[in-house]
């Protein structure tokens, strides 16, 4: 089956939840949608730079963690018109969503 | 190489002296450079094995069907640093209660276990290695762990440094904390074969990203 939504999509409402890093995000999006909506490395992160080029994110580098080797993780978070954006992406897609009757 | 114990039960510091020989400090001084390296932090266990008191302690968690399995090399390194030494087959209700044993509990225990490992050395000189404040079985497991995420570390910090820096910090970065994921975890199945296909597909997307990375940064266009 074709993932409901696509990664720009599942990143953007992602996010609205809270800040996070790409690896925080891809689990984050597995969850919420119980595995439904699979993000990997080959569209994440393209997308998210996409999304911060387009101003909707912003990112910063954290600290430096061990467990990456000493390397800092980057975390994305919405600007205002990345929120504006992904709310009016939730209210169609729910809209969408609610305009449908289940098949009988 | 088997160690000379002591016949008198000497304190096991003592008794591995006859231990110092410059194979096992230079296996210790790899071991010791290899954790330093390494992205694993198995809580104290690293900078415990390698701390100047040379009293650290390797936690992890005992469970009944993974009882002690201890490489006779990590044995030694971990006698090297100055732990306590133990045999590696406890089984009476006596000797499990001795494997939490506390601080106070040290200066007796090393003299007890000394002279349990000269008795058993008599038997069988194969047996006696040793082994105390390892709370965690599998060490050998543990070192293997240890290696791959250094060496996982080594192929990508190598392949990233033809990368820009925000791929990879950021890319490498998350596969590398990926990695450490699948190798702390003790129920993963198969974790060196996962760890080799992530190391693969990482630097397959990295090559991929890359492209893209700089294809939209000159056009500007989405690379989705």
């Amino acid at each position: 089956m074709e993932p409901p939504v696509n990664a720009r999509a599942a990143l953007l409402q992602a996010l609205i939840r809270g800040e996070g890093y790409g690896l925080e995000l891809i689990k984050r999006v597995q969850e919420r949608t119980k595995g439904k909506v699979k993000l990997h490395q080959g569209n994440v992160y393209p997308t998210l730079r996409d999304l911060e080029r387009e101003g909707l994110l912003r990112s910063y580098e954290g600290p430096p963690a061990p467990d990456r080797g000493g390397r800092p993780r980057r975390f994305y978070k919405l600007t205002a018109s990345g929120q504006r954006a992904a709310l009016e992406q939730a209210d169609a897609v729910a809209g969408l969503f609610g305009l449908l009757e289940p098949a009988r | 190489m088997t160690p000379s114990w002591s016949k008198d039960g000497l304190p096991v510091d003592t008794v591995i002296d006859g231990l110092r020989e410059d194979s096992i400090r230079r296996s210790y001084e790899r071991r010791v450079a290899s954790m330093k390296r390494s992205p694993i932090r198995f809580g104290a266990a690293s900078d415990g094995m390698v701390s100047s008191d040379g009293m650290g302690t390797v936690r992890s968690e005992i469970t009944e069907r993974r009882p002690w399995a201890v490489s006779d090399s990590a044995v030694r390194v971990i006698v090297e640093v100055g732990h306590t030494a133990y045999k590696p087959r406890l089984q009476t209700d006596e000797e499990l209660s001795e494997r939490f044993a506390t601080e106070q509990d040290l200066a007796d225990l090393q003299r007890r276990v000394a002279k349990g490992i000269e008795a058993d050395a008599a038997a069988s000189s194969s047996e006696v290695h040793a082994v105390m404040r390892v709370e965690g079985p599998d060490l050998a497991s543990l070192n293997e762990r240890i290696a791959l995420s250094s060496t996982a570390d080594n192929w990508l910090r190598t392949f990233g440094l033809f990368l820009p820096k925000r791929v990879r910090e950021e890319e490498v970065g998350d596969a590398m904390e990926t990695i450490v994921q699948i190798l702390t975890d003790p129920t993963y199945p198969n974790p060196r074969r996962a760890v080799f296909w992530k190391i693969a597909s990482t630097m397959f997307w990295l090559a991929v990203n890359t492209v893209r990375h700089f294809c939209a940064a000159v056009r500007g266009t989405k690379a989705e």
